[in-house]
């Protein structure tokens, strides 16, 4: 896959979780450590760290119309809570 | 009235669902969005979901995962619903012949002078990012959605899915992947990079 040794490969099959922030503490630690000394890997998970950025960004902020939020308060007003 | 309750649980429940609720309804619109791919859809999806979430908050209990609770009602209504009346086929097949590091790869080979690879995903549009991510199919888009865009956690997104926690980490993974291709297109298709 990369240029690079072993380690390097089992670092890059965990940044996806890393980034997601779903390894252990084990895992963790050891990608940490082997990203502090190897600056191939870290460019690489730069990259992915900034394009969950973009994807965060871009992808939210869209507003919701003020008719549809002002006509949900109104519509449970008139409800009970136990349905119909 | 239901049964056994009084006048004034009532209240206070209608109070705390408006007090807890209305606050998301923004960021679900959004999801809502990116999950019908039009407004009109997505405004009656809302709609329903709220709904429902009303009906059904009585048995939600106070102080667990509110926003999670949310979504599953959005995704199972948008799945039960609005998938069936927008006659979408479900593409269960992904694209699995996409490489591991398929878009930092194709924007390295460009090797745009003084420009890292990334300055070329901020200068996408917004509204592009979005119909890159509304144009994979449905069961790569929501683990994608939900986990990059919502942040939700793998084993809440299986929650709201309904689903095995490895079959959405395999979704995300693939559905990410999907998404770089999609992304590189459109940059391509912006001039924002090289043919190849």
């Amino acid at each position: 896959m990369i240029n690079c040794g072993p380690e390097c490969e089992q670092t890059l099959r965990e940044i996806e979780r890393w980034l997601d922030g779903e390894c252990d503490a084990t895992v963790q630690v050891d990608v940490q450590s082997h990203l502090s000394g190897c600056n191939p890997c870290m460019q690489r998970v730069e990259f992915r760290r900034r394009l969950k950025v973009v994807i965060q960004t871009k992808c939210a902020g869209d507003a919701i119309p003020a008719d549809l939020q002002d006509r949900l308060k109104g519509l449970i007003r008139s409800l009970d809570t136990a349905g119909e | 009235m239901s049964k056994g309750g009084t006048a004034l649980d009532e209240d206070a429940l209608r109070e705390r669902f408006e007090r807890d609720v209305l606050p998301l309804l923004p960021s679900l619109y959004g999801a809502a969005l990116r999950m019908t791919r039009n407004p009109s859809d997505a405004d009656d999806l809302v709609q329903d979901t709220y709904l429902r979430a009303f009906r059904g908050f009585a048995g939600f209990k106070e102080g667990t995962n509110l926003k999670a609770w949310l979504y599953r009602i959005l995704t199972n209504s948008f799945i039960n619903t609005y998938r069936k009346k927008q006659r979408q086929p479900q593409i269960v097949e992904g694209p699995d012949d996409i490489d591991e590091w398929y878009l930092f790869d194709k924007l390295g080979a460009q090797n745009v002078q003084g420009s890292a690879e990334d300055e070329v995903l901020d200068r996408l549009p917004d509204t592009d990012v979005k119909q890159a991510l509304e144009s994979l199919p449905e069961n790569f888009r929501i683990p994608v959605l939900l986990a990059d865009v919502e942040g939700f956690s793998y084993k809440e997104i299986a929650d709201i899915m309904e689903s095995p926690v490895g079959t959405v980490m395999s979704r995300l993974h693939r559905g990410r992947k999907a998404l770089e291709k999609a992304l590189w297109e459109t940059a391509r298709q912006r001039g924002l990079v090289g043919s190849e």
